[in-house]
């Protein structure tokens, strides 16, 4: 009995069509024998061929008046043009609500799916009391998935967390004892893979912690923040030049130092003469990180960002590249409303682009 | 000479550090628990505690902040975490200093130091423990995310140079530093501080500090003597 009363996407629109439907009878009857009284009521029963329109099925009564004699009445066929105007509008504006009923809980998925696309969160994203049936099944599905998803994140967080604990205990065990040996170029070695081990699990890390990371969106000065980053990697003993202008973006602060530093961190590796560049136009604020290295092969420019990707692995071992640098980057990026664009520079040189929401 | 107190539940980390501090001149007692940490405090006094962050049975942190509410002996945290959430935690918590495993001990030593050195300063009249977030003329200084925030509200990051020098300037404000004195307290481990680099850092510090609305002056130049920070600190 309950089934039979249901809200359901069916019903909705059986009534609909049903109300279109009387509605366009009554405002053609209005407009035809309530403004045009000279128009017989006997008219109505008559069933003409002009009534039996494409737009009329056999179910509706023909409101057209068909008959010719009566001179002072307009043509047949501008009556059916007036009719099926009547119809058109009355239809039309069904369509429209009709429509407006049926995207807006579709609209409410895509909003959910893109909260959910960005950051996992807890609290279900659709609410599962609105709209007909299918709607609200639907919503409970979404929201079971999204439950699912969330715990499936949170369970990984914990695992790499307990991962790296693991790993980082024997790591500085291993450093320790090596550390209390007399000083041996073998061993320098070993400190060196360490500290390749040691970096690797930090980027994986911060690759997967990204996702939960909940960091509070706020204005940043990115003039501010590419000098510090250049100001550090000085004093690391690297020559950057840098160049720009006051710009406020808005965005997170640490994951936007962890882009341009990853950026600038391949500049140095891999280019020479590394530069930073902070430019503002229109709504967005650029910050450009330039090299006149080799660049990368025009056709592998999307294979880069790509996580895992290294250009030549060889080379990029002793430099401790972990093939994730771009990748986090991009996605840092995306979830501050930001862009990367690699290309090429003439003359030769790689230019990373960081585009970002001005503020 | 200064004592330490290692706990960490490896035992073979706590004994490796606790024989080389001692190598050091910084002679070490290791313990593997929090429990045993309380024992040893009781028995002897220390000049600073290595704590370990992930500790079975009470943790790290829970440690942590029992030392803060019991005494004010420096303390710098383990941890294999590493990232930067428990960075922020530790220091939160009352932590003086904190380092990513694997470490290196010579950075181990050098951070110790450091901290002894800060708490003999600390005698002398100034605050005892730098609060993370410190105010002054509508500026907000958060320390452990290393940044400025702006009287309308706009995060400004600073270089590790910038963040020694201010965070000496709100240690010690309306005090004369001379050049020496603020290379002495605004060095880092591993940094090469010039006289030249300081009064760099002094005049990027400036045009970081200076605001829309054109205030006066934060920074000020005491001829012949140094610099001055002139501004009322609340933390």
């Amino acid at each position: 009995m309950s089934r039979l009363f249901a809200d359901t996407l069916f019903k909705r629109l059986f009534v609909l069509m049903w109300l279109a439907l009387i509605a366009s009878h009554f405002i053609g009857y209005f407009a035809f024998h309530v403004s045009a009284p000279f128009v017989s009521a006997a008219n109505d029963q008559s069933q003409s061929s002009a009534a039996a329109g494409p737009g009329a099925g056999p179910a509706l009564p023909a409101l057209r008046p068909s008959s010719p004699a009566q001179d002072e009445l307009p043509s047949p066929l501008a009556w059916l043009a007036g009719d099926y105007a009547i119809r058109a509008l009355v239809i039309g504006l069904a369509a429209w609500l009709g429509a407006m009923w049926l995207s807006k809980p579709m609209r409410r998925l895509a909003d959910a799916a893109r909260i959910l696309g960005t950051s996992p969160s807890a609290v279900p994203l659709i609410d599962e009391t609105r709209g007909t049936q299918e709607v609200r099944q639907t919503a409970r599905i979404f929201n079971r998935m999204q439950q699912r998803l969330t715990e499936r994140f949170a369970a990984r967080s914990m695992f790499l967390a307990a991962v790296s604990h693991d790993l980082r205990t024997p790591l500085t065990r291993i450093r320790l004892r090596l550390e209390s040996l007399p000083s041996d170029p073998l061993i320098e070695r070993c400190y060196a893979d360490i500290n390749e081990m040691n970096a690797l699990l930090d980027t994986i890390l911060v690759y997967l912690r990204e996702e939960s990371d909940a960091e509070p969106r706020q204005r940043v000065d990115i003039y501010a923040l590419a000098q510090s980053l250049v100001e550090d990697m000085t004093e690391a003993g690297h020559s950057i030049a840098f160049d720009g202008v006051p710009a406020v973006a808005y965005g997170q602060p640490k994951s936007l130092l962890r882009c341009l530093s990853n950026l600038l961190d391949n500049a140095v590796h891999y280019g020479k003469e590394p530069e930073v560049r902070v430019s503002v136009e229109g709504g967005r604020v650029f910050a450009d990180v330039l090299d006149r290295g080799p660049g990368i092969p025009d056709n592998r420019l999307e294979q880069v960002i790509k996580p895992f990707f290294r250009l030549e692995p060889s080379r990029n071992r002793n430099s401790g590249g972990t093939g994730l640098g771009l990748h986090i980057v991009r996605e840092l990026a995306e979830r501050n409303g930001g862009q990367l664009e690699i290309s090429n520079r003439p003359g030769g040189g790689l230019r990373a682009r960081l585009s970002m929401t001005r503020s | 000479m200064p004592r330490c107190l290692v706990v960490d539940d490896d035992s073979e980390i706590r004994t490796l550090v606790a024989d080389y501090l001692t190598r050091f001149g910084l002679p070490a007692v290791a313990v593997a628990d929090v429990a045993e940490m309380r024992g040893e405090l009781e028995r002897e006094s220390f000049d600073v505690i290595v704590l370990d962050l992930m500790l079975p049975g009470e943790d790290g942190l829970a440690a942590c902040q029992w030392l803060r509410t019991h005494s004010s002996i420096p303390v710098i945290m383990l941890s294999a975490r590493g990232d930067f959430m428990s960075r922020v935690i530790g220091l939160e918590l009352g932590a003086d200093d904190y380092l990513a495993k694997p470490f290196e001990l010579r950075e181990l030593v050098a951070r110790i130091n450091a901290v002894l050195r800060r708490a003999v300063a600390n005698t002398d009249g100034a605050p005892q423990r730098p609060s993370l977030v410190t105010e002054f003329n509508g500026w907000k200084f958060e320390r452990s995310l290393r940044q400025l925030i702006s009287p309308d509200e706009v995060v400004i990051p600073l270089s590790t140079s910038e963040y020694r020098l201010l965070s000496t300037f709100v240690d010690h404000p309306r005090r004369v530093l001379s050049r020496d004195s603020l290379l002495d307290l605004a060095k880092g481990p591993h940094t090469d501080v010039t006289d030249r680099s300081i009064d760099l850092a002094v005049s990027r510090l400036r045009q970081k500090l200076r605001d829309s609305r054109g205030t006066a002056q934060l920074i000020r130049t005491v001829r012949g003597e140094g610099y001055l920070f002139d501004a009322a600190v609340t933390s």
